[in-house]
């Protein structure tokens, strides 16, 4: 038959592509459907047009108009098209926040079972960092790129906290490759103008070029077909509307944390935590304003990673961890007084945030995902006031003028914790390997898998689950 | 009676109501470009004192930063018209990107980020506007080093 595939991908985000790279390692024959919402478009074609997609994600689900919003690219390649390359690895403790903390749940698999996979995706993605950050990451092996040149606000961080103040690990590449260029810098990353961040266009060209996989473009998934416990296929939409079904053997969700849980939702396949959970990290930014000391000489557009109130937070009973970014960008201006324009920082903070029942992916009368997030948890509140109160601590060995709370980020871009994954099938979507509690051919990747909402940047983590889940499952 | 006299104040009220509404767009329309240059010009000569910007650079940035910026053009333009009072009086200062500071660090940003005035070292006495950067590139970074191979 035709229509008939071992394996049918539904989005082509790092989820998805990441478990089909791992899949056709092991398998190279495996032939491989993948539907996809959106087109295919280039790197030149998103940045001739200023976009990365036809589709606004604002179009694409529907929510209440005084909630927060949520950001996504639907289009292939997904969130490698839009992402700014951000690539912390999360620290053992985020994944037992029940055990060490007694907070929310342990993940069903510790950083040691993810390491492997976390070294696998920063070789995928050539990650420039420095092998320095395994004092808050272990590490079994090097970064693949050298770290990027820091800022001077930084040299004085990484030597009054070499413990805690790190230089950015990142897939925006420090010098030339093959495939990609140098970044330069400009801030405009959702839409590198220089192809210097890693996406699928520019480093997993063999999965989108592979000869045996069948891109299906423009085609909504909107159903699995399943019978009797079993997923056999998956129901989509054509531009024209028409309904089209393809058959498998093993069916991948990957589209993204609001649709993902919507296609389950329409399929029927109720399991009781679908699309419970919603977050993403609370996100704030200040300004600091400083004296003496030049900011902007980096090479990328954040330099700098603190974990003063991330891995050794001493309150994360109560509060949420924070990371601090130290931004090398002219985000806010040059300071207006002559001979002083570059001293000044901006910085970003975010926050883990914790996943509440009363956030949640449902569907509206159209069958159209639906998103309530009334608010971030009362635990993100707690983190970020721990943040204000202690933010001149973290900044002591700078010489600090003033530290300027500006506002709350409406957004991080991270759509997370809507079919969590844990070892309790009655209170968890997925298990430890990514499979379906209640279908064991179906695989869930994509952050919308994660138990807890770390405050590090999901996408690492979201590749490196999905080549662990595929060398589980094969 | 009765009703013809509320309906001719209902439609005094409308009048009103749409020149007031009206009035700064006309405004904006006759008199945009001249104010903003000016505006832009009491900003880049305060805080640049000494130096020399010819007019026609002036004039050019001043067009393609609210290009650019449409989106405050207009806010911008009855900022300059209303006097002091008038504007913290009716909160306009606080709805103008936070305060006044943020708009003229926002306008010498731009205007220093797309001269060679940090070319050249911030030294020479006269700057040059090199023009519009494209709007890919709008927050380029002049001080960046980069890892040579």
């Amino acid at each position: 038959m035709d229509d008939h595939y071992e394996m049918i991908v539904i989005g082509s985000g790092f989820g998805s592509l990441f478990f089909i790279k791992q899949y056709l390692n092991k398998k190279p024959n495996a032939k491989i459907a993948v539907i996809e919402w959106g087109e295919n478009r280039s790197h030149s074609w998103q940045v001739t047009n200023n976009k990365n997609s036809e589709f606004s994600s604002s179009n694409t689900h529907a929510q209440d108009s005084h909630h927060k919003p949520w950001n996504y690219t639907i289009g292939l390649g997904g969130g490698t098209n839009c992402w700014f390359g951000q690539t912390p690895r999360f620290i053992p403790a985020d994944f037992e926040m029940k055990s060490k903390f007694n907070i929310s749940d342990d993940w069903p698999f510790s950083y040691n079972d993810l390491e492997p996979y976390y070294m696998a995706a920063e070789n995928i993605m050539a990650i420039s960092g420095s092998d320095a950050m395994g004092k808050v990451s272990p590490r079994s092996g090097s970064f693949p790129l050298p770290p990027h040149r820091v800022s001077a606000i930084d040299e004085i961080m990484m030597a009054a906290q070499p413990n805690l103040h790190f230089p950015i690990a990142t897939a925006r590449s420090p010098l030339a490759l093959k495939n990609r260029n140098q970044c330069c810098a400009t801030a405009q990353c959702n839409l590198c103008p220089v192809n210097a961040k890693f996406t699928a266009h520019n480093g997993l060209t063999e999965i989108l070029t592979h000869p045996n996989i069948t891109y299906f473009m423009n085609a909504q998934a909107r159903e699995v077909i399943h019978h009797n416990g079993t997923a056999s296929g998956v129901m989509y939409l054509t531009n024209n509307a028409e309904e089209r079904s393809i058959y498998g053997d093993l069916i991948v969700l990957g589209a993204n944390g609001i649709q993902s849980p919507a296609i389950l939702l329409r399929s029927g396949i109720n399991h009781p935590q679908t699309g419970v959970g919603i977050c993403e990290q609370l996100g704030y930014e200040y300004e600091v304003f400083l004296n003496g000391v030049d900011n902007f000489g980096g090479s990328t557009i954040t330099t700098g990673l603190n974990y003063s109130l991330y891995d050794s937070h001493p309150y994360r009973e109560k509060a949420g961890a924070a990371l601090f970014y130290f931004e090398n960008r002219i985000k806010h201006g040059l300071r207006l007084e002559e001979g002083r324009w570059r001293q000044v920082l901006p910085l970003l903070v975010a926050i883990e945030d914790l996943p509440q029942t009363s956030n949640r992916v449902s569907l509206n009368s159209q069958g159209q995902a639906y998103v309530s997030h009334a608010n971030v948890s009362s635990y993100a509140r707690a983190g970020l006031q721990h943040v204000h109160d202690n933010i001149e601590k973290v900044l002591a060995p700078l010489p600090v003028e003033k530290i300027i709370p500006l506002r709350e980020r409406p957004t991080e871009s991270h759509i997370q914790c809507s079919l969590r994954s844990g070892h309790d099938a009655n209170k968890f979507v997925v298990d430890g390997d990514s499979l379906h509690h209640k279908m064991r051919n179906l695989v869930v990747v994509g952050s919308s898998t994660f138990t807890t909402c770390p405050p590090a940047n999901p996408s690492l983590t979201v590749a490196a689950m999905s080549l662990r889940a595929a060398d589980r499952l094969v | 009676m009765n009703k013809s006299i509320e309906r001719r104040k209902f439609l005094k009220i409308c009048a009103a109501t749409s020149i007031v509404a009206v009035l700064p767009l006309g405004i904006y329309v006759l008199d945009n470009e001249s104010r903003l240059c000016q505006l832009v010009e009491e900003i880049l000569t305060k805080h640049l004192p000494g130096r020399i910007i010819l007019q026609a650079d002036i004039e050019k940035f001043s067009k393609d930063f609210f290009i650019e910026r449409y989106d405050i053009a207009l806010k911008t333009h009855i900022f300059s018209v209303l006097a002091p009072l008038v504007r913290v009086a009716s909160g306009f200062d606080e709805d103008l990107h936070g305060k006044i500071d943020n708009l003229e660090r926002m306008i010498l940003t731009k205007f220093l980020l797309n001269s060679d005035f940090f070319a050249n070292d911030a030294k020479k006495k006269t700057i040059i506007y090199n023009g519009a950067t494209s709007n890919i590139c709008r927050t380029k970074n002049p001080f960046a080093q980069f890892l040579t191979p």
